[in-house]
């Protein structure tokens, strides 16, 4: 592994977490507490490997677009009265996403900007 | 003679039981899940034959003791009913963990649980109106009649409650009616009666009625259990209940939870030019998820290009469309921003209709005018059927068909062969189905085309249909029309520039078909998921196999039955196949959650066969004195046996038969039981007491009976869907007028036989009178998970037909007996004197 980035959405849990890996010895993980619904769009290039590790709705466009050609997404998509599943989503070289269904789990849901309404739009 | 207090009593408690019943239903579809509330009931309903049982057993003890128990038994029954609730309540049960193999075993104390809460309650109703019918045996066509037409009122009484209180609430109705039988009854033996009681009997049921009543009303109506969806939803932080509303169909919850977004199945290859799909709101009918709900009008439709219905606009542009179904107004919005010049948009049934035009009126109140589409309650059936109007596009919603289980109707091979015909030429009729869990449902849909198609008479179905899919979802476009060459060439380019996948089109060459979205084939029966190092579309296959084929398939072959529904075997789900009981079994935690009520058919069946066996041999084992003191009774018990558990499964055939019928006809489930369980209890109560007519000639009155049942059920067989379709476009009055009117000449003839066969027992063997009611009441039980397997395995007609011959085998087993003259000072005479 190169490098590492990692999201909390929770203040108090991210602000513990920025101190663990320095200790432990990982020195190439850089966190930050923030959204992940948007991911990290400040490093360029993208990521080989995203994870996410909170259930979504839908797949949320800015990881998807931060994935890099050859890059692999894992992430638990469904519903809350649908089954969840894991997918593993694949960007090809022509920047094309093929999915893959495997286990089915249970993680929480994702908060933060997904959970924000949109603008209502003007009548 | 039977005093009319008593009859009063009797149909107040027949008025108790079968609202107790139906609220039980209501109860359980939020407490459980529906399909295992009959399983729970259908125990308990075997009380009302215990009860018969015990006054078989001991019938001189309760003759001479009957004033005793007609006082005692109701501050029981309301003891009973009271317990009964709290029990209810306060039970833990999961039915996700009985159907894990690890799990299931804790779940056994539970259950028990429920039968002991529930059985007294109808072993006491059916003690009471059995001990009724002992004493009432000499007038019994009328002492039946009330106890039809109690019940009938039952079913009115707490349908009209249903439309003003929560499920949880509506015992409030029915213990205030057990204490206005424990009223009577006292004031009865004040008068006349030196039973202990009185007043201070009176004022103890008051109170416990005040307990009751406290313990219902302060039941929380969200009081939802664990598993069920709405649990997690009311658990997620700033959900917000935005509108509840309750009716005979169900407890309606609207919800606003960030969670909720508009179910489109989107592509994977988001670009910067495609929005996430708008956030909705979930609407809930007994605290399981039914629909979106719009929320807002969508401020970004760029999601609706990334979206997998959107691709019949992009060949067929400008579509007048019907909707069925609208994701609670959503799909209005979506399908004029796609370019729908006009149209219809259909929700089905009334109750999501209603929320979802309240829910428009609110969030887009023009948009019904700017669009075009204008939407409506009611079937496609009563738009389409007879009608001139064509679509170019009838687009089927995600949530339609897990709404109601009256929309299975709309996915028939009739419906289909209907909408084909709706279609201008060249018409699109387009259907997403959820393939995250199973992709069968696709294949069985797949299938309904190819018989419609070929109903149509076209004969290379295959060239008519188009498949494409996400991961989740797979949209099936059929036509009227063969698709062309350049329809497939768009689908084929659409699709790649989405990443979605292409399963089926007109000459698919499946060797050169890249697959974008993994779905590998799954054996049910292994267990296993065939895995390979390339991506494959277990889709393909099968709708290669299916559509890509020149002659009618077999679906023998498949572990699932998925032969295509009919307008006489509407159920889409229910496709497993009862012969693979053991392999389904040992799949159960895989089987999908609208599998298993078929599956518990079979354990109420063989939980009824047993109960069914006691209550046939009790009486006979522990009974024997009691039936040897009466000469005659020997003799008769063959033919009281076949008699009345003929009755008691042709009745229930014949309800239930009806029942499903007309909720297509009346495009209601709800208004369809209410119509017919109304129906059928006042006209056989009516029949049963226009028999005493028969008093000299029991045997002429059977046979009336029966020429009418028989020609009745004749009719229903060959000409009631014929005449349901060609009236289903008639105003909803005039259609109740008609089931009313079909229901009603059969529902009289039905009323006589358990009348005149009771009556003729009286004074001959009086100790068979209650027997005859334990086994027409066990075989009842019985005859509602049978007739539920027969209707999905063979059809509804065969269950009528079942019925048609039950019902003539009872002119063969008819218990009449010629009598011995006896000493006219003997009670057998005497009762002999007033009898029929």
């Amino acid at each position: 592994m190169k490098k590492a980035y990692t999201i909390e959405i929770i203040t108090s849990l991210g602000d513990k977490v920025k101190n663990i890996f320095g200790p432990l010895g990982f020195e190439d993980v850089e966190s930050r507490v923030g959204d992940g619904f948007f991911g990290w769009p400040e490093v360029e290039g993208g990521f080989d490997i995203i994870l996410v590790t909170a259930q979504a709705p839908f797949v949320p466009p800015a990881l998807l677009s931060q994935l890099r050609k050859g890059g692999r997404m894992i992430i638990p998509i469904g519903q809350p009265w649908k089954p969840q599943f894991l997918y593993t989503f694949t960007k090809d070289a022509q920047g094309k996403v093929h999915s893959q269904r495997d286990v089915s789990t249970l993680f929480i849901p994702m908060t933060g900007q997904i959970q924000t309404p949109p603008p209502r739009p003007s009548r | 003679m039977i005093s009319r207090r008593t009859l009063a009593s009797l149909f107040l408690v027949s008025l108790f039981g079968l609202s107790f019943e139906t609220f039980l239903s209501r109860f359980f579809a939020i407490a459980l899940f529906s399909d295992y509330s009959y399983w729970v009931i259908s125990l308990a309903l075997l009380g009302y034959s215990f009860g018969g049982v015990l006054l078989t057993l001991a019938r001189d003890h309760f003759h001479r003791n009957h004033e005793l128990y007609l006082y005692l038994i109701p501050p029981l029954l309301l003891a009973a009913a009271i317990v009964a609730f709290a029990l209810l309540r306060g039970n833990p049960f999961n039915p996700l963990q009985l159907q894990n193999a690890v799990l299931w075993k804790s779940q056994i104390g539970n259950i028990f649980l429920y039968y002991a809460g529930l059985f007294p309650v109808f072993f006491l109703t059916g003690t009471y109106i059995g001990l009724v019918f002992l004493i009432g045996s000499r007038e019994m066509p009328k002492v039946y009649a009330v106890d039809l037409l109690g019940a009938a009122c039952g079913a009115a009484v707490i349908l009209a409650a249903m439309f003003l209180l929560h499920p949880y609430h509506l015992p409030a109705v029915m213990l205030p009616i057990l204490f206005v039988v424990i009223a009577l009854n006292t004031g009865a033996s004040l008068k006349s009666l030196s039973l202990p009681g009185g007043i201070g009997a009176l004022a103890g049921s008051a109170a416990l009625l005040g307990f009751g009543l406290y313990l219902v009303l302060s039941t929380s109506t969200f009081s939802v259990p664990d598993f069920k969806k709405l649990h997690s939803v009311l658990g997620i932080k700033g959900s917000q209940v935005i509108d509840s509303r309750v009716s005979p169909g169900g407890s309606w919850l609207t919800m606003d939870d960030y969670t909720e977004f508009d179910d489109v199945s989107m592509t994977n290859n988001y670009g910067s030019d495609i929005a996430s799909p708008p956030r909705t709101l979930g609407l809930y009918r007994d605290a399981q998820r039914v629909s979106s709900l719009m929320r807002d009008l969508p401020s970004d439709y760029s999601y609706l290009k990334g979206s997998l219905a959107f691709f019949p606009y992009t060949i067929r542009p400008h579509p007048r469309v019907l909707l069925l179904g609208t994701n609670g107004g959503m799909k209005i919005a979506e399908s004029a921003r796609s370019g729908a010049a006009s149209g219809i948009a259909l929700e089905q049934p009334g109750d999501v209709y209603r929320v979802a035009r309240d829910r428009l009126l609110k969030a887009a109140p023009g948009l019904q005018a700017s669009s075009g589409i204008r939407l409506r309650g009611g079937s496609a059936f009563s738009i389409l059927q007879g009608a001139s109007e064509r679509f170019d596009l009838i687009e089927i919603s995600s949530d339609f068909l897990s709404q109601d289980a009256n929309n299975a109707w709309s996915f028939t091979t009739e419906a289909v062969e209907t909408y084909l015909r709706s279609l201008s030429k060249g018409g699109i009729l387009s259907i997403p189905v959820d393939i995250s869990e199973f992709n069968v449902y696709t294949l069985k849909l797949a299938n309904t085309f190819v018989a419609a198609l070929r109903g149509q008479g076209i004969n290379d179905p295959g060239r008519h249909v188009l498949a494409y899919r996400t991961a989740w979802t797979c949209q099936l476009l059929v036509s009227n029309e063969p698709f062309s060459a350049s329809d497939i060439q768009a689908l084929v380019a659409w699709c790649s520039d989405r990443s979605f996948d292409t399963p089926w089109y007109p000459g698919i060459d499946p060797g050169s078909i890249s697959v974008w979205n993994d779905l590998p084939p799954v054996s049910f029966e292994q267990g296993e998921v065939q895995v390979s190092d390339t991506a494959q579309d277990a889709l393909m296959i099968d709708l290669v196999k299916i559509l890509g084929s020149d002659r009618p398939l077999t679906t023998a072959g498949r572990f699932f039955n998925l032969t295509p529904s009919t307008m006489d075997r509407p159920d889409f789900f229910s496709i497993s196949r009862l012969t693979r009981i053991r392999t389904l079994l040992a799949r159960l935690q895989v089987l999908p959650e609208r599998e298993i009520g078929y599956l518990l058919n079979l354990v109420v069946l063989g939980q009824a066969l047993v109960l069914a066996a006691l209550v046939l041999l009790l009486p006979l084992g522990a009974g024997r004195k009691a039936i040897r003191r009466e000469p005659g009774a020997r003799f008769m018990l063959p033919k009281v046996f076949f008699y009345f558990a003929a009755l008691g499964f042709g009745f229930f055939f014949i309800e239930l038969a009806l029942m499903k019928k007309l909720s297509f006809f009346l495009e209601s489930s709800t208004l369809a039981f209410a119509t017919v369980l109304a129906g059928v209890l006042v006209f056989s109560g009516l029949g049963s007491w226009r028999a005493e007519r028969f008093r000299d000639n029991r045997g002429r009155g059977l046979v009336g009976g029966l020429v009418v049942i028989a020609a009745s059920l004749i009719f229903f067989i060959f000409g009631l869907d014929p005449l349901m379709r060609a009236g289903i476009g008639l105003p909803l009055p005039v259609r109740m007028l008609i089931a009313v009117l079909l229901m009603a000449p059969i529902s009289l003839a039905l009323g006589r036989p358990f009348a005149l066969g009771t009556s003729s027992l009286a004074g001959v063997s009086d100790s068979l009178i209650p027997w005859a009611w334990a086994i027409n009441g066990a075989f009842s039980v019985l005859a509602t998970p049978l007739a539920n397997i027969l209707s999905v395995t063979t059809g509804w007609n065969i269950v009528f037909a079942l019925a048609l011959v039950l019902y003539l085998t009872t002119a063969l087993s008819f218990p009449e007996r010629k009598r011995a003259p006896i000493s006219s000072t003997t009670p057998r005479a005497r009762a002999e004197s007033g009898a029929l």
